[in-house]
């Protein structure tokens, strides 16, 4: 015969499941198992719709949080204790061109790259600012590190599409 | 123990493998290798840890590496 639980009990019954599904969905996968966490793919969406700085209408003030803690600690895991040190100390990572000798990207969190020039070096830009984007929402730190890859292992890509800009604007794909 | 870090708005989300030979790991390992291909057919790049950084990758997943991430696909403007 059913009988209900005492509460205590229920509340007990009640944490040990939450705690499977939390431990099952940090140490395995989001998204393998029914009940676990979601993993989410952004390439897999349309991301137009959403505003400038925004991850969308769905995001609270606690997810923004939550994000932006993550984004920190794996931004720091990409780029290594030395660079993230260098990171905060001066506020921005230089990393010189591998293609042309004498120019210098200059990265800084959530804005535009800025190019700079050795005395006598002609910028393949015609402005000093550089905007590239994410295609998907980011927090700007862990697309600090996504960029910094790029310059520094792709530059060929990172020549091919972005946009020079006149001025320093903050990035509108991150937040 | 391997991972594999999907960026994404929420910061991160993380796939891990264990070292050992069982079906788990081996269900983890092929899952890690299709959001992999899938990413990159998306425009996405892919790093993975060397000395304590990450370097952008081309070559095929292999679960002997420490750590993949997945690098958002970029676009001017």
């Amino acid at each position: 015969m059913w009988r209900p639980l005492p509460v205590a009990s229920r509340l007990a019954t009640a944490l040990a499941v939450v705690g499977t599904w939390w431990c099952r969905g940090r140490g395995r996968l989001a998204g393998v198992e029914p009940g676990a966490p979601t993993l989410e793919r952004p390439w897999r969406r349309t991301w137009a719709h959403v505003p400038k700085r925004s991850a969308g209408a769905d995001f609270t003030r606690a997810d923004y949080a939550a994000a932006r803690a993550r984004a920190r600690e794996v931004a720091r895991a990409t780029l290594g204790d030395a660079l993230w040190a260098q990171l905060q100390r001066q506020g921005y990572l230089d990393v010189p061109s591998t293609l042309q000798p004498g120019v210098i990207y200059r990265l800084r969190v959530g804005r535009r790259i800025e190019v700079r020039c050795a005395p006598g070096v002609r910028s393949p830009w015609p402005a000093p600012y550089l905007c590239i984007n994410p295609t998907y929402p980011l927090p700007e730190e862990e697309f600090f590190a996504h960029l910094y890859l790029y310059v520094r292992d792709r530059e060929d890509i990172v020549r091919r599409i972005a946009a020079p800009q006149p001025w320093d604007q903050a990035l509108g794909r991150t937040f | 123990m391997g991972r594999l870090i999907v960026a994404n708005r929420r910061g991160h989300q993380v796939l891990e493998w264990p070292d050992t030979d069982t079906e788990e790991a081996r269900q983890q390992i092929a899952l890690a290798e299709r959001i992999i291909q899938e990413a990159r057919a998306h425009g996405a790049l892919v790093s993975k840890k060397v000395d304590g950084q990450h370097v952008l990758d081309r070559a095929p997943f292999d679960p002997q590496v420490e750590e993949y991430q997945i690098v958002a696909p970029i676009a001017g403007g």
